[in-house]
């Protein structure tokens, strides 16, 4: 196994946590031909605060990867922790309150409640976390207004444009304040510029809010944004980049 | 979440119509054919309502039902009395009989002869005239319907004339004069009902139909009725009945004997089976078209325990609603049919009846929902 890591991008920045710490991780899915071999020993480190996506061709396994990482698949072999916390070795009910509490989600369909008005969609990870009804409710106006939403509260999502849909679906992940968010293909289904403007709103309310984002991505026009760009091939992490100028610009603002 | 989960609910109008329909029509037809249903029976034991005061009614043996007349000996009613704890015993006179109307028309009628002094056995309600009437020469009182509409009779231009008051017809060829008209319960023979002394009831039945049909017992001040009637049914070898007991011999003659049960009970699994057809797949198809979001749900940690409950609300505020129409709209036309020779009687033992009906359809849905999201693997939200 030859796989990078970005362990010394973690060092580099001293003290900080690591974010998601993967070793070995080995996952297959039974098929009629025998198992498929989705992840083959990943590797991977992200430090905690920055913004990194995951690439590489059509069913190299980045997806298997994240939901592995996320707590919702189950891996064959290896390690992974998310925060130190090895999601897989908990009882199943604080596997749930783990990722209640310290995962948000982005999915590429969006995946809003349709008959919710999109404020309640926002509440849900907090109703999920026990916050009382209209506490959640007004902490998901506030989140909605972050993100440029917030007249848009009281209106179904079916009346919101893609790309707004897609903002309602962050300020869902960010509502709860987890510390590390994952999505996958979020700005694929969206035009060019959505998809851009989509991306820099996730970088700054990321970087206001101190979580780590790992994003599943094929669109290169949003590379820039990445402080760390890991690459997937057959799946095994096959190169780590740092994107020195996209971290050091954030050391820099942090620093002031 | 229970929130989240009726505004799930109530944001997909078309489904939830389509579920509340299903339970409505299953609700419905779960309480009103069983409502027409027990209309009906009732109607086979109305006599005995119509006659409340015996507590004990002696008959022959065979005596399956109210409206089977079979002959007793005169010397029945003597032998009765005699018995210990009888405070009063009335014979009473019942058997289909033919009138004559004034247009000659034949027309079978079911006369009831009651007790000469007493007038015991008599109609519950006299409308016109008056009970006592009865004692003048020749007296008959009819019911309001047979005096209205079964035997009036047309005269030579057509012109229909109900039976009024001073009135007659003939009797198996006997004059008849109407004295009093009075309103009794509607029966299930709905032959029409002509009442006339216990002794003219024999002189109008013909040699070989002059009969004692039952003796109308009242038990003694303290007197078990139950008891009483065994002790008449020891001591003479007739059927001796309590009011109670000789309903129930008739309900039970009329379940058997006759195809109704069968019929409304189709009716009722009918209704059953379409309306769970209906709620169970449009609320199996509502779950199903929220996996994606439940998914989600389960991804971002939310509990099965939460999303079982969540269904299970969804499932028993969709059946609550139609229960509730489906109960509403059967007595909704139990009050339209009032009045009408419909037999409709809502009872809440019915309620109760067609409730645990809509819970089980409820149960299944909800079960069929609940299996889905349980056995729903949160890691598909990824995979598009
Ligand atoms: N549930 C599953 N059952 C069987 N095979 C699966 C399953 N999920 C993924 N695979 C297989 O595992 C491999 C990796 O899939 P994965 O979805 O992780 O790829 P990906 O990198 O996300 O691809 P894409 O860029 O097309 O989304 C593929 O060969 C896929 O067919
Ligand atoms: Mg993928």
């Amino acid at each position: 196994m030859a796989a990078l890591t970005a362990s010394s991008g973690a060092a580099s920045s001293g003290a900080a946590a690591t974010a998601v710490m993967c070793r070995g991780v080995t996952k297959s899915f039974a098929s009629a031909a025998g198992p498929v071999w989705a992840l083959r020993g990943v590797d991977l480190e992200i430090p905690a605060g920055r913004v990194a996506m995951l690439v590489g061709p059509s069913g190299c396994g980045k997806t298997t990867l994240i939901s592995v990482v996320a707590g919702i698949l189950k891996r064959d072999a290896g390690t992974c922790h998310v925060f130190e916390a090895d999601i897989e070795a908990l009882p199943r009910r604080q596997q749930l309150d783990f990722r209640a509490s310290t995962i948000g989600f982005i999915f590429q369909q969006f995946h809003l409640l349709p008959t919710l008005t999109v404020a309640h969609n926002v509440a849900v990870p907090l109703l999920i976390n026990a916050v009382s009804r209209r506490h959640a409710i007004d902490r998901a106006h506030a989140m909605l207004e972050k993100v440029g939403l917030g007249g848009r509260g009281d209106d179904p999502p079916a009346q919101l444009s893609g790309g707004e849909q897609q903002r309602v679906a962050i300020a869902r992940a960010l509502v709860h304040a987890p510390k590390l968010i994952v999505c996958d293909e979020p700005t694929s289904a969206l035009d060019h510029d959505t998809g851009m403007r989509i991306m820099a709103l996730m970088r700054d309310v990321v970087v206001d809010e101190g979580a780590t984002l790992l994003i599943v991505t094929h669109d290169n026009r949003i590379f820039p944004f990445a402080d760390m760009m890991a690459h997937m091939d057959d799946g095994r992490i096959v190169d780590v980049r740092l994107n020195g100028g996209a971290a050091g610009a954030r050391e820099a603002l942090s620093g002031q | 979440m229970i929130h989240i989960a009726l505004e799930m609910l109530f944001g997909d109008r078309a489904k939830l119509i389509a579920i509340v329909i299903g339970v409505t029509f299953a609700a419905l037809i779960m309480t009103q054919q069983p409502s027409i249903f027990v209309g009906l029976i009732m109607r086979t034991y109305a006599f005995l309502d119509d006659v409340p005061m015996p507590d004990v009614w002696v008959m022959d043996p065979g005596v399956d039902y109210v409206e089977e007349h079979k002959p007793l000996r005169e010397t029945a009613l003597g032998r009765v009395r005699g018995v210990d704890g009888v405070a009063w015993a009335v014979p009473m006179y019942k058997n289909l009989q033919t009138a004559r109307l004034p247009d000659g028309q034949l027309k079978a009628i079911n006369l009831t002869g009651v007790d000469d002094t007493s007038m015991i056995g008599g109609p519950p309600k006299v409308v016109a005239g008056s009970l006592g009437d009865l004692r003048r020469a020749d007296g008959v009182i009819l019911d309001v319907e047979a005096a209205r509409r079964r035997l009036a009779w047309r005269d030579a231009e057509g012109v229909l004339h109900p039976l009024n008051i001073g009135d007659e017809f003939e009797l198996n060829d006997r004059r008849a004069v109407v004295v009093a008209i009075a309103e009794t319960s509607p029966d299930f023979i709905l032959l029409p009902k002509v009442f006339t002394t216990y002794s003219r009831a024999l002189d109008y039945a013909p040699r070989q139909a002059r009969q004692l049909t039952y003796i109308l017992v009242k038990a003694k001040e303290g007197e078990a009725p139950a008891d009483l009637a065994r002790r008449i049914s020891t001591a003479t070898g007739l059927k001796a009945l309590t009011a109670y007991d000789f309903r129930w011999l008739t309900i039970g003659y009329w379940m058997r004997n006759t195809g109704i049960p069968i019929n409304f009970g189709i009716s009722v699994m009918l209704g059953f089976l379409v309306g769970a057809a209906v709620a169970g797949q449009s609320f199996f198809n509502f779950v199903r078209e929220n996996l994606g979001q439940y998914a989600a749900l389960k991804a971002m940690g939310l509990r099965n325990g939460v999303l079982v409950r969540m269904v299970l609300v969804q499932a028993l505020v969709a059946g609550g609603i139609g229960y509730g129409m489906g109960v509403g709209l059967s007595a909704a036309f139990g009050t339209a049919m009032r009045g009408t020779v419909l037999a409709f009687a809502m009872r809440p033992e019915l309620l109760a009846f067609s409730f645990a009906g809509v819970l089980l359809i409820v149960s299944v849905a909800a079960l069929l929902g609940i299996r889905q999201v349980v056995q729903l693997d949160p890691a598909v939200v990824f995979r598009s």
